[in-house]
């Protein structure tokens, strides 16, 4: 079983992820709308709700998620 | 002859890969309509070298906007059987756990009996490849450019370090003229047709490279290969002979999601796969 700090530790990880993922589709939001990368976007989109998706589950983990907040429950 | 025979029209589709790919399915298609006058409409010479001198075909014929316009229709009414095996469209990475060969099979209705991708050279071809590869040692053909996306593409100073670590054999880069070109590799980029190429394959001693239409020809020739995948899967693009690098990131594979589009992860599946891991590899092919 991996202990609370390398649990925060890898949540640490998936949130520079997430971070990073964000600021490319800021960056492409930005862009005028016909220039934008469209296949690029939804790629993103999908890899946005990944990490999210991630990191819930490990504050799930580690008892942080408020119930309302769960996504499988 | 030909009017008595029930025709069957093919629409050539894709890269010089994919023209290759669709070699199994046109020869099922042959056993299954032994009596058929099959004829392959080929959407460039570059497309229609590819099925030179292929029996499975009874002519080939280049495509105009018009005759496309004709065979649509008779595709769409049902009145002709006519093929076009544009399985990229379908996203064969993100929904199909089979080989390109057998999706172009299925969308023919027909079943390859064997994945074996079939390529003619002619006598003449044969014999200036061996002639042009004579004079190297332990020859090695090398293509490190996939046309349908970077994503697939290794780093180049990847490649270099694998050529100075085999120095016991002879890379042999080909490509067209454009490519980057490989340091410590002996360059025919753009000095050779496809089908030069593909005879240099023939002729060699194995193949390393990306996924591409030279890792199919590789195949066509049962040329032991390395062939690195990234962006794309090598369970649709890979073949059984060759020995294929793949590491499966989270979000790989992803040629059909963002097709050539920069890699927001800096090509992490390519970077992952190592230079020692590549020349093991080859070796292990090279016997």
């Amino acid at each position: 079983m991996r202990t609370d700090t390398e649990t925060l530790q890898r949540m640490q990880l998936l949130r520079e992820n997430l971070l990073s993922v964000e600021k490319k589709i800021d960056d492409e939001v930005k862009k005028n709308f016909r220039k934008r990368n469209y296949r690029l976007l939804k790629f993103l989109h999908k890899e946005r709700d990944v990490w999210n998706m991630a990191i819930l589950q490990l504050k799930w983990f580690l008892h942080e998620l408020p119930v309302d907040q769960d996504p499988v429950a | 002859m030909k009017r008595q025979r029930k025709k069957i029209s093919i629409i050539s589709w894709g890269g010089l890969g994919d023209v290759l790919l669709s070699t199994p399915a046109i020869a099922a298609l042959r056993t299954k309509y032994p009596q058929h006058w099959i004829v392959v409409f080929c959407r460039g010479r570059s497309h229609a070298e590819i099925y030179w001198n292929n029996p499975d075909i009874d002519e080939l014929r280049p495509v105009s906007f018009w005759i496309l316009l004709r065979l649509y229709a008779i595709r769409a009414m049902g009145i002709g059987q006519v093929y076009i095996p544009e399985y990229g469209h379908i996203f064969p990475s993100l929904y199909y756990r089979k080989c390109a060969s057998e999706i172009i099979g299925e969308m023919m209705n027909v079943k390859p009996d064997s994945k074996k991708l079939r390529m003619y050279l002619t006598e003449e071809e044969d014999k200036e490849a061996r002639k042009a590869l004579a004079v190297f040692r332990n020859p090695v053909i090398l293509h490190i450019t996939s046309l349908t996306s970077p994503n697939n593409e290794w780093f180049p100073e990847k490649w270099e370090s694998l050529i100075a670590k085999l120095p016991d054999y002879t890379f042999i880069q080909v490509g067209v003229g454009h490519e980057r070109k490989i340091k410590g590799a002996i360059h025919m980029l753009g000095k050779t047709s496809f089908r030069q190429a593909c005879a240099l394959i023939k002729h060699a001693r194995a193949f390393v490279g990306v996924g591409s239409s030279f890792s199919h020809a590789s195949a066509a020739f049962d040329v032991p290969g390395v062939v690195l995948f990234g962006a794309a899967s090598p369970v649709i693009w890979g073949h059984d002979r060759n020995i294929n690098l793949y590491k499966a990131v989270h979000c790989a594979p992803c040629v059909d999601l963002i097709y050539d589009s920069e890699c927001p992860y800096s090509k992490q599946c390519m970077n992952k796969i190592t230079v020692d891991e590549v020349k093991a590899a080859l070796l292990r092919q090279l016997g």
